[in-house]
């Protein structure tokens, strides 16, 4: 009889096993996010200012925005978040030395501002250009091993120009656990939660071998983007990005877990 | 001999630890030294961005002047050809 050599079966699916690496590595991932910080912390930027190139901002700074002028050196805007164990005095010290290693900037503590999220301490720093001087102040806010920053640069000479803006911008500093929980409107809440989850039931069970990308050109992840702006305009661009981001993860996350059931049925 | 002997295993067991201890020191000031680092990195982001944005409204000006220009001197082609 001849015998017919049986090739070994591998123990585990490759797709399976690279799917469930996904898996554990998303959630891994998930988990440290939020060992870190369990909170969310957005602003709302001052209106009709343009969000800056993502690929152009540093390591720790989430989002940028500025006011294009043809004038010369232009208003900006930026968050920053930095992992810290130390207090805000300590945390203030570190900063006011850092600052004052060049001798041509000027730093000085303005004192406290109450923002959404709590009281945070207000700093400026000035500092020459070719410009002229360049006068900056950045909000501090230290809260559960996090320090949020905020900071707005502009020309001293047009400073007052921005400043109500900016006070406002800075004001609207909030920490959450849930993105929904600050919408005031109680009716604009419910809504947008509701649409929220419609569009999660509706497309996550269709994805199938559709890539992310695919499912993003979707006409109902589309409506959902034009919802999210008409209904919360009020939030602030970076609200609706930091919304926007949310659910493609949980649509992400969805597609990894139902892939791998599928291939262990 | 002996002391020589105890001299060693004392040092070959107390190694690890001083090596655990300085790794710690290093990681505390490795830290302290960090902090901060969100700050400079939101200035220097602030001032980046705002002389960036300086280019592209630069940009935009020149954009829109050379449109006014090629409309100018299409213009006055256009009228140049019907007055010929």
């Amino acid at each position: 009889m001849l015998a017919i050599p049986i090739p070994p079966q591998p123990l585990i699916d490759m797709r399976c096993f690279f799917l469930l690496y996904l898996v554990f590595v998303s959630s891994f991932g998930f988990a440290e996010e939020l060992t870190d910080s369990p909170l969310t912390c957005f602003f709302c930027p001052p209106q009709n200012w343009e969000m800056a190139n993502p690929s152009t901002l540093s390591p720790r700074v989430k989002i940028a925005f500025m006011k294009p002028t043809l004038s010369g050196f232009c208003p900006s805007i930026n968050l920053s978040i930095e992992s810290t164990s130390v207090s805000l005095p300590e945390y203030i010290k570190a900063v006011k030395s850092i600052h004052e290693q060049d001798r041509n900037n000027h730093w000085r503590a303005l004192g406290k501002v109450h923002t959404e999220a709590g009281v945070a301490q207000l700093t400026q720093i000035d500092t020459p250009s070719e410009w002229g001087t360049i006068r900056m102040l950045q909000l501090i806010f230290l809260k559960e091993g996090s320090a949020y920053l905020l900071t707005a640069a502009a020309l001293k000479s047009e400073f007052s120009k921005f400043y109500k803006e900016i006070q406002t911008s800075f004001r609207s500093l909030t920490l959450t656990a849930d993105l929904f929980q600050p919408i005031a409107q109680l009716e604009k809440k419910e809504l947008l939660k509701e649409k929220k989850g419609q569009l999660l039931e509706k497309i996550a069970p269709l994805q199938g071998d559709k890539p992310i990308e695919a499912l993003l050109k979707d006409p109902r992840w589309i409506t959902f983007e034009q919802e999210v702006a008409t209904h919360a305009s009020d939030m602030g661009a970076y609200w609706q990005i930091l919304v926007l981001k949310e659910t493609q993860e949980e649509l992400l996350n969805r597609k990894l877990v139902a892939d791998v059931t599928q291939l262990s049925e | 001999m002996k002391r020589l002997i105890l001299l060693l295993t004392l040092f070959s067991l107390s190694a690890p630890l001083l090596a655990d201890g300085l790794d710690d020191y290093k990681e505390e000031t490795e830290s302290l030294y960090r902090t901060g680092a969100g700050s400079e990195d939101g200035t220097f982001t602030a001032i980046s961005t705002s002389m960036l944005g300086w280019g592209v409204g630069l940009a935009l000006g020149i954009g829109i002047l050379a449109s006014v220009l090629h409309q100018s001197n299409a213009s006055h082609s256009h009228t140049t050809t019907t007055t010929d």
